[in-house]
């Protein structure tokens, strides 16, 4: 087992393990003035929480690793003046007949973005400090020679070190979530962290966007698996339990609650896309399959990075 | 059946429910007090205007630590009563009985929470199911939101409402026209003034090419943002000084726009117990003067966890005295156990968890969840609560979870 040693530095907990360095901030949500300067790097509007002091990095005594912020997210939401057409509020047809009336006099039409917030970002590479080594810049490459050891992770090893952090969330105006958070745990053999992006558009869709990390100790590579599913909203909604046979004649005698747990979602999901689990890869038929008949969207790229040479 | 109203309060101060039928009687009387209220209700100064609160029980009588009881302070609370917090119940049922018992000191606006479709998502509906078993009481309690004013004038120069201003209502005297008793509607000026934002500078500078500040659809496709130009507008066509609503988080607890022509009210600290923000009250004074109260999330000493909570109120309940948990019990625990004991109205305190199993249970989740609670400011217990209870409603079905996620 490598030697451990656990970090207090300021705002910053963390452990060093090995050759390896895991630290993690927690803080508030940005004042006023750090959301402008927030907002002068996006182009798009902040998220309502924007917890943009927060970070997860892990580093190799190389200086290679990786880190996760929420600006460096946002950066990747779709500005472009086509990124609104995609989805719209469930009752967005309806409200927007009805409005027409007031809409002759409004000419503003705020400048298109992404308001679900949806964010292909798996990371942020730090290059090597080891100026020595050939490539000061490491990257990720795709490679299926290794995968994340579930079974290995299912062993419930003692957790040295754990924590869990948002980057950002927003409510959607009430008509759903999008929240980006991270966890990590670092046990003696092995550390997994889990970057999820958890998108809800009520009575419109699901989608969750995993991305793992997995390092298993005096091995030389850094593995990441990012599956990304998505999946109408009712596919989901029909999976919660029914109310007791009793309760169920009852006025709005449907709990809706479950759909705000990512855990529980993300189950369902993959579980609907022929995965027993939302950690397990699809397999290669799902994602070929692009056919309707298959309601889950699913994409999954593995990589990995190798910290010694 | 005559009621002790006083007492009631002081005993919903100790943050303990209500039976069941109690609530549907509560809830018909203040509807009684509401049904009179107009649309847009005139109130003086001195007052004091609370944004949401989110069934942050603790940080609801936190407030009234920092801006006086009922009815020394004249009230307005400007909605989002319920979800998202641990208490949303206990929240409800006492702004309730303060409006029941002081109807001129206190005023609730109407928020776009308190509705049902929303509070079937996020968090009330959920709640009332666990803590009575049904959803009557949330029945009862929707029913009641209905008749929930829309808005607030104080002294013809300060407009107060929940979210924002509608494209369709130009004046004071269209909103007082508008038909409120009902669901909130999707669309239309009532949906508008529980739903819409102003535009702040930080947020869209970068992203609306013109910021004159008329207003402008939603890029979801529903809802407006408004901004400057339309609040001036409103202002003086409405011969009003100021725009003050609620709605919108802020880290300082409150933001001030347009030349001060608008302002936000954020009243839940720690919002959700992790986003580490501030809170506060906007204190008007007698000559009109505006000072935003800010303060953080209750102090720990005077709060309980929900586990604790069920512990001690089972203990209590052993010893007959009924269900006594919470800390501002054990504060006025002396003078309150006489009601307790003569009151027969009253039940245990938490109906649904008072079983000495329920309690066992609602220890082992706390105990599964504990290594990962916390939040961005300072940490387990700085929120209104642990999060038992957030992770344990769903983390339980979902396989391998909490520290030994996969």
């Amino acid at each position: 087992m490598p030697q451990h040693t656990l970090i207090t530095e300021g705002p910053e907990r963390g452990i060093s393990i090995g050759d390896w360095q895991i630290t993690v901030r927690k803080a508030p949500i940005c004042n006023a003035p750090e959301l402008d300067e927030a907002a002068k790097r996006l182009s798009v509007p902040t998220p309502e929480m924007l917890f943009g002091n927060n970070h997860l990095t892990l580093r190799h005594k190389t200086g290679a690793g990786i880190t996760f912020k929420a600006i460096a997210a946002l950066q990747r939401v779709d500005a472009s003046s086509t990124a609104a057409d995609g989805i719209k509020v469930a009752y967005s047809d309806h409200w927007t007949k009805k409005s027409a009336a007031a809409h002759t006099t409004i000419k503003d039409i705020i400048k298109p973005y992404d308001w679900t917030y949806t964010t292909d970002y798996i990371g942020t590479t730090l290059p090597s400090e080891d100026t020595e080594g050939a490539d000061p810049l490491p990257n990720f490459e795709a490679s299926n020679e290794e995968q994340i050891d579930l079974a290995h992770l299912k062993v419930q090893e003692p957790i040295l070190f754990y924590e869990e952090l948002d980057l950002f969330e927003d409510e959607l105006g009430d008509n759903g979530t999008a929240i980006m958070n991270a966890r990590v745990r670092v046990m003696p053999s092995c550390l997994l962290v889990l970057l999820r992006f958890f998108l809800r558009v009520d009575d419109v869709l699901f989608r969750v966007y995993d991305t793992r990390l997995y390092h298993r100790f005096g091995q030389s590579s850094l593995i990441r698996e990012v599956i990304m599913r998505e999946c109408p909203y009712l596919l989901v909604r029909e999976k919660i339990p029914k109310p007791p046979q009793w309760e169920i004649h009852k006025k709005g005698s449907e709990d809706l609650s479950l759909l705000t747990n990512s855990n529980w979602v993300a189950d369902v999901i993959a579980k609907a896309s022929g995965a027993p689990d939302a950690a397990t890869p699809p397999s290669k038929e799902v994602i070929a399959n692009e056919s309707p008949s298959v309601p889950v969207k699913t994409r999954f790229v593995r990589e990995r990075l190798c910290v010694v040479a | 059946m005559t009621w002790d109203l006083d007492a009631i309060i002081s005993r919903l101060y100790t943050k303990q429910l209500l039976p069941e039928h109690t609530v549907r009687e509560l809830c018909e009387k203040v509807k009684e007090v509401l049904v009179r209220e107009g649309n847009v209700r005139n109130v003086s100064p001195p007052c004091t205007l609370v944004g949401d609160v989110h069934g942050q029980f603790y940080d609801v009588l936190e407030i009234f630590r920092i801006g006086g009881y009922c009815p020394d302070t004249n009230y307005v609370f400007l909605g989002d009563y319920v979800d998202r917090g641990y208490y949303s119940v206990e929240t409800i049922t006492l702004l309730a009985c303060l409006k029941l018992r002081y109807p001129d000191r206190v005023t609730l606006v109407r928020g776009n929470h308190e509705s049902r479709a929303v509070t079937q998502t996020y968090g009330f509906y959920t709640e009332c199911i666990r803590k009575y078993g049904n959803a009557n009481v949330w029945s009862y309690f929707t029913d009641l939101f209905d008749y929930l004013v829309l808005s607030v004038v104080i002294q013809d120069s300060i407009f107060c409402v929940h979210g924002g201003l509608s494209p369709s209502l130009h004046t004071i005297d269209q909103i007082k026209v508008i038909d409120r008793f009902r669901e909130i509607p999707h669309e239309g000026p009532m949906a508008d003034l529980v739903w819409s934002d102003p535009v702040s500078a930080p947020t869209f500078s970068s992203v609306s090419g013109d910021d004159k500040g008329d207003f402008a659809i939603s890029p979801r496709g529903a809802g407006y943002i408004f901004g400057r130009e339309v609040t001036k507008k409103f202002l003086e066509v409405n011969g009003l000084g100021h725009i003050c609503r609620a709605h919108q988080l802020c880290m300082e607890g409150y933001q001030i726009l347009y030349d001060d022509m608008l302002s936000t009210v954020w009243s839940a600290p720690n919002y959700c117990y992790r986003a580490g923000n501030m809170a506060s009250v906007l204190e008007i004074g007698p000559g009109l003067e505006r000072y935003f109260n800010v303060f953080g999330p209750c102090p720990d000493q005077y709060r309980e966890t929900p586990a604790k909570e069920t512990a001690t109120a089972a203990a209590a309940g052993a010893m007959g005295t009924g269900g006594m948990g919470g800390v501002a019990g054990r504060e006025k625990g002396g003078s309150l156990a006489g009601v307790l004991s003569r009151d027969a109205v009253w039940e245990d305190g938490d109906v649904g968890m008072g079983s000495q199993a329920a309690v066992e249970r609602r220890r082992k989740m706390t105990r599964r969840v504990g290594g990962m609670v916390g939040n961005g400011n300072g940490g387990e217990g700085s929120g209104d609560g642990v999060d038992a209870d957030r992770v344990g409603a769903g983390g339980q079905d979902s396989g391998v979870v909490g520290r030994y996620f996969l």
